[in-house]
């Protein structure tokens, strides 16, 4: 018995053996070809988000924006006009957040697949190994959503950012804080909760930076590994120091709804500003329910946003389509697709060619501004990718630096943009202080 | 006289691993699809951490399941060394190695004393540690980390700072598997390697009969360390960007030590056969099934695991032999060896 | 002041939890000799049940440990009985390495499952226990953490006076001291083993419920707690329930003290310390007399 399982074993693994000579059959033997497809019908892009793992959500959210639009351009825009109608052609990979798998991707679309240009990548350590292989193999790419600063930390040609990175985030924090203080007196200590994995504890350097130019005495830095089970030593820490007037945690979704319940909990009711990713998933509200009451948020987009759209008919289509998908509300991942994706367009109109190094330079003379699709679902109303000096003077390159972050109130189960005025919301009229637990 | 000699000292085993050899080193000129380089460089590294690990854990029987501390270890130095600008990788590398092996050595001392699960335990805790001091701290004895964010390297292509395109990775890392199989099989062929499989039977037995246990366990161990340590700087100047889920991670202990298990641990080619195997269904799976299906992949392979360790604990590597011996036996040969290839 | 005692409370209620996860791995190398890596994952699977059950019906968390509790016992029970009996039981060491890959080989399974099943995105509910506290002169009091409390110290009661007085139970002492002599005076050794680990799996439902109105559960969740849940097993002495209890209790106190002196990156680092020094010293646990 032992004997014949065995053997049925080995005979399945050889059998799998010779099935993996199927693609290895397929190969393609041309040389590499670095200038990309020459004109014809389609222009191929290569799309690469993690649509699985840890960070499914927001990479199948940013990828349903390129395909909607990929949709709209080639059906109700022709194609591209200035390759004569041209259509685009996605090539989709999913980099599951992991470095190693969004780099052997990489190749099947460069390779392989010979797209002209790269689009996503997302998660931050994806971001740098694809950003600098772009480099190296001198394909144009844009990155979206935010990420940290490495990437865009060294001058090239080819990789260029929409969206907001840490050194030009903290710029529109410190703006942020400007208005807080007129809000909340008297602003000088808060916390700062920070998941040390991610993007958090970036923000929190920076503001640590930050702190003398906004005239904070004291920033409180707790860090937490995400996935915690429980916060409660934590918030213990919060309660225990009177000084602190309000906290501002970073962390993952999971970790966001833990975090506010044992707020409720331990009836702390200090104010909280919530830095990140686990504050925005709709999920959040669903799952935290009323210990989400007034907690405000921070993203580069509120679905409210869409009232301040130059079109909000063409808004509200493109809201209800992805409403009808998800069931829950255009979120900051697709924001940050369609801003970046719309460049992409852009930048092949200008380029007229499908080729890599026309697209890089046509890139590089972005230039948006005003009744622009790019700039309907987001934050931003203009693009300009920059070699800039961001805050605490770090230097970043093809960085766009219109993009604010705004702030956003949770009442009644929604967000209500608060601040800045331009994108604040028309319903919701703002009120400090925020009442306590019991209160609520 | 000599010829007679020479045609018995060559068996048909040896002409087909030189065969093999051969093709390893024309892969890249006979595939030159740059997506095929890249499995390739995946496969290979993996070839090689689960070989580094064969040797504590195959030939020693020592299941250090924490060993992938000395990779992460070996990737940090390697980078921080550059970019402190100390010098090159290349010396950061090996300094990176030598630190590993110092590490192993004041570690393992206290974990050899433990016995069985005891032991395994304590790797995987000294790689928990080392793993939260990085995640948990900006800066190491002054040099920025970014902690959990990692550090990104930029691109210059230059050989000097350990990047060699494509094709370079593919034969700096052929090469280091090549030379850790050759480093195996001095061990296994070795006074040395007879003492470790001495001391993988009966430890106390083993030391019985004079043999200085804690001085050999020690010895694999370091090696083991220092081989890990310089895959893990080569890997991260391939990927560009040292983190430490990538290289701190329990998963990639847990992975290499997998590969070699169902390879056939403690054998030379095993977890080769294990890491070639496995990784070539993994990249198939992946793109035929697509993304959704990659979790179930792993997950046979975790069945995978328990099945070959319940009825073919020499894993693949066993049942390769046993299908060979039944193809012998059916073609009329009679084998006059049996190996018995034992786990346990 | 009144900081410390919050401090104390919430780290021994913590504790109370972890210790009902530890029970089942104890009893199990205890007994057995059998160490499960997959205690995690297993974990994970129980608040998984426990939190669909809860969704998709309405029930009360403590309910639900009604339910998901015997579905694990029978699960252990099989798991034992098809999958790890054989190779303990032929087994010429009494460590065998099979074991330990058998069982890490059903974390990856499970963790892998989870994922395809359901997954990453973290799943909770909203029960009529979650986010209540009791408010005692100035500290809270976590309700369900309290109630969780309460059950698993009953729990680990319940078990111990089992394992002393129950027929059943000390047939189970007898066969972790000696295997052989136990098989030679006549106890049937498979069937034991099947026990020790059905009941072991019965905690894991139960902490499971229990958990449910605490925490949120992703694949990942059996990686957070898998590896405490070996510490508390190694603190307090293996095949020892009041060591599990006790285990627990001391890694719940200085997760919560570390993490509100220091953060819970230094607290996690503690604690592998703690269990390092622990290993080293006092391999049999603090309440051993050996020194190791």
């Amino acid at each position: 018995m032992k004997k014949l399982i065995a053997t049925i074993l080995a005979i399945v693994m050889c059998l799998s053996l010779v099935a993996c000579g199927g693609p290895s059959g397929e190969q393609s033997q041309e040389p590499n070809q670095s200038s990309g497809q020459e004109g014809g019908e389609t222009i191929k892009i290569g799309v690469l988000y993690p649509l699985s793992g840890s960070t499914a959500t927001a990479g199948n959210s940013a990828l349903w924006a390129v395909e909607w639009i990929t949709d709209y351009i080639n059906n109700e825009l022709g194609g591209i006009q200035s390759m004569d109608g041209a259509k685009i052609e996605l090539v989709v990979g999913d980099s599951k957040g992991d470095s190693q798998v969004g780099l052997t991707e990489f190749e099947r679309m460069v390779n392989v697949e010979n797209v002209s240009v790269m689009f996503g990548f997302y998660n931050t350590a994806v971001t740098n190994t694809l950003s600098q292989y772009c480099i190296a193999n001198q394909v144009p790419a844009i990155a979206t959503n935010a990420v940290g600063d490495e990437a865009f930390s060294q001058p090239n040609d080819y990789v260029f950012h929409a969206n907001g990175c840490n050194a030009t985030n903290t710029l529109f924090s410190n703006q942020r804080t400007e208005w807080m203080r007129e809000v909340i007196q008297p602003m000088k200590k808060f916390a700062y909760v920070y998941d040390s994995a991610d993007y958090g504890r970036e923000s929190y350097e920076t503001a640590l930076a930050n702190m003398e130019e906004n005239g904070y005495e004291e920033i409180v830095g707790i860090p937490i590994e995400a996935g915690s089970a429980d916060f409660s030593s934590q918030i213990l820490q919060l309660k225990n120091d009177p000084e602190i007037e309000w906290v501002q945690p970073s962390m993952n979704m999971s970790d966001a709804i833990l975090f506010v319940r044992q707020m409720k909990e331990y009836d702390v009711a200090l104010p909280i500003f919530g830095n990140g990713g686990g504050f925005l998933q709709a999920d959040f509200i669903e799952q935290a329910g009323d210990a989400a009451d007034y907690v405000f948020s921070t993203s580069m987009w509120f679905p409210s946003m869409w009232e301040t759209a130059w079109d909000t008919d063409f808004a509200q289509t493109v809201m209800d389509a992805y409403y009808e998908e998800f069931g829950y509300d255009f979120d900051e991942s697709a924001s940050c697709a369609w801003l970046g994706f719309w460049c992409v367009w852009d930048a092949l109109e200008r380029a007229g060619s499908a080729d890599r190094e026309a697209i890089a330079q046509a890139m590089a003379e972005t230039d948006i501004s005003g009744e622009h699709y790019a700039t309907l679902l987001s934050g931003s109303k203009t693009v300009k990718f920059e070699d800039r000096e961001g805050a605490a003077g770090v230097m970043v390159y093809n960085q766009n630096f219109d993009t604010p972050v705004p702030w956003a109130c949770i009442r009644d189960g929604e967000y209500r943009v608060v601040w800045p005025e331009e994108l604040a919301s028309q319903e919701y009229e703002f009120t400090w202080p925020i009442p306590s637990w019991d209160e609520r | 006289m000599s010829k007679t000699l020479l045609k018995d000292k060559i068996a048909p085993k040896h002409i087909l691993v030189l065969a093999l050899l051969v093709l390893a080193f024309l892969f890249p000129q006979i595939v030159t699809q740059p997506y095929f380089i890249q499995i390739a460089i995946t496969v290979l590294i993996y070839c090689y951490w689960s070989s580094a690990w064969n040797i504590i854990g195959g030939y020693a029987g020592q299941f250090a399941l924490g060993n992938g501390v000395y990779i992460g270890i070996g990737a940090y130095v390697a980078v921080l060394f550059h970019q402190e600008g100390f010098g090159s990788p290349w010396i950061g590398m090996v300094l990176g190695g030598v630190i590993s092996v110092m590490f192993a050595f004041i570690i393992s001392k206290p974990c050899f004393k433990l016995r069985g699960t005891y032991f395994s335990l304590a790797t995987v805790a000294f790689l928990h540690i080392v793993r939260y001091i990085i995640l948990g701290f900006n800066s190491i004895f002054g040099m920025e980390t970014n902690g959990g964010m990692g550090i990104m390297i930029p691109y210059t292509g230059r050989w000097q700072d350990m990047q060699f395109g494509k094709e370079g990775f593919y034969y700096v890392i052929l090469v280091m598997l090549v030379l850790i199989l050759v480093v195996s099989n001095v061990i296994r062929t070795s006074k040395m390697g007879y003492y470790l499989s001495a001391i993988k039977t009966n430890q106390g037995a083993a030391s019985t009969i004079g043999i200085n246990v804690p001085k050999y366990k020690m010895m694999a161990q370091c090696i083991s360390a220092f081989c890990l340590a310089l895959g893990g700087a080569v890997y991260v100047h391939f990927l560009l960007n040292v983190s430490p889920y990538d290289v701190f991670g329990y998963d990639l202990s847990l992975e290499i030590m997998i590969y070699c298990v169902i390879g056939g641990s403690g054998t030379l080619w095993g977890p080769v056969f294990g890491a070639l195997v496995l990784g070539i269904i993994n990249e198939t799976l992946r793109v035929q099934l697509g993304s959704d299906i990659a979790p179930l992949a792993s997950a046979f392979y975790g069945v995978a695991l328990i099945l070959i360790v319940r009825f073919a604990p020499g894993g693949l590597y066993q049942l390769g032999q046993m299908l060979i011996n039944k193809i012998k036996g059916s073609l009329g040969k009679k084998k006059s060896e049996t190996k018995e290839v034992s786990v346990q | 002041m009144a900081i410390f005692f919050q401090a104390l409370i919430d780290g021994l209620l913590t504790g109370g939890i972890y210790a009902c996860v530890a029970v089942g791995l104890s009893l199990s190398f205890g007994v057995m000799r059998l160490f499960n890596w997959a205690q995690g994952d297993l974990l994970m699977m129980a608040l998984y049940m426990a939190i669909f059950l809860i969704q998709g019906t309405g029930i009360h968390p403590l309910v639900s440990i009604l339910v998901v509790g015997p579905v694990m016992f029978v699960i252990g029970f099989f798991v034992q009985k098809f999958l790890l009996n054989p190779l303990v039981i032929r087994a010429k060491e009494r460590e065998p390495l099979s074991v330990l890959l058998t069982t890490a080989g059903m974390s990856f399974v499970l963790s892998n499952l989870a994922t395809f099943l359901f997954t990453s995105n973290s799943q909770s509910v909203t029960t009529p226990l979650t986010g209540r506290s009791i408010n005692i002169a100035s500290m809270f009091i976590s309700t369900p953490k309290l109630i969780a409390f309460v059950v698993a110290l009953g729990l680990t009661f319940g078990i111990q006076l089992f394992l002393q007085k129950a027929e059943w139970g000390r047939a189970l002492r007898a066969t972790s001291q000696d295997r052989e002599v136990a098989q030679l005076m006549g106890m049937n050794n498979k069937l034991l083993y099947c026990l020790a680990q059905a009941i072991g799996f019965a905690c894991l439902g139960v902490a499971g419920g229990l958990m449910s109105p605490i925490y949120a559960v992703s694949p990942s969740t059996g990686a957070t707690f898998g590896f405490k849940t070996l510490t508390i097993v190694v603190l307090g002495g293996k095949g020892s329930v009041p060591g599990a209890l006790l285990g627990g209790i001391i890694v719940g106190l200085v997760e919560s003290f570390g993490g509100f002196l220091f953060s819970s990156l230094y607290a996690q680092i503690i604690v592998f310390a703690i269990f390092a020094l622990v290993l080293f010293l006092k391999p049999n646990g603090l309440l051993s007399k050996d020194r190791g």
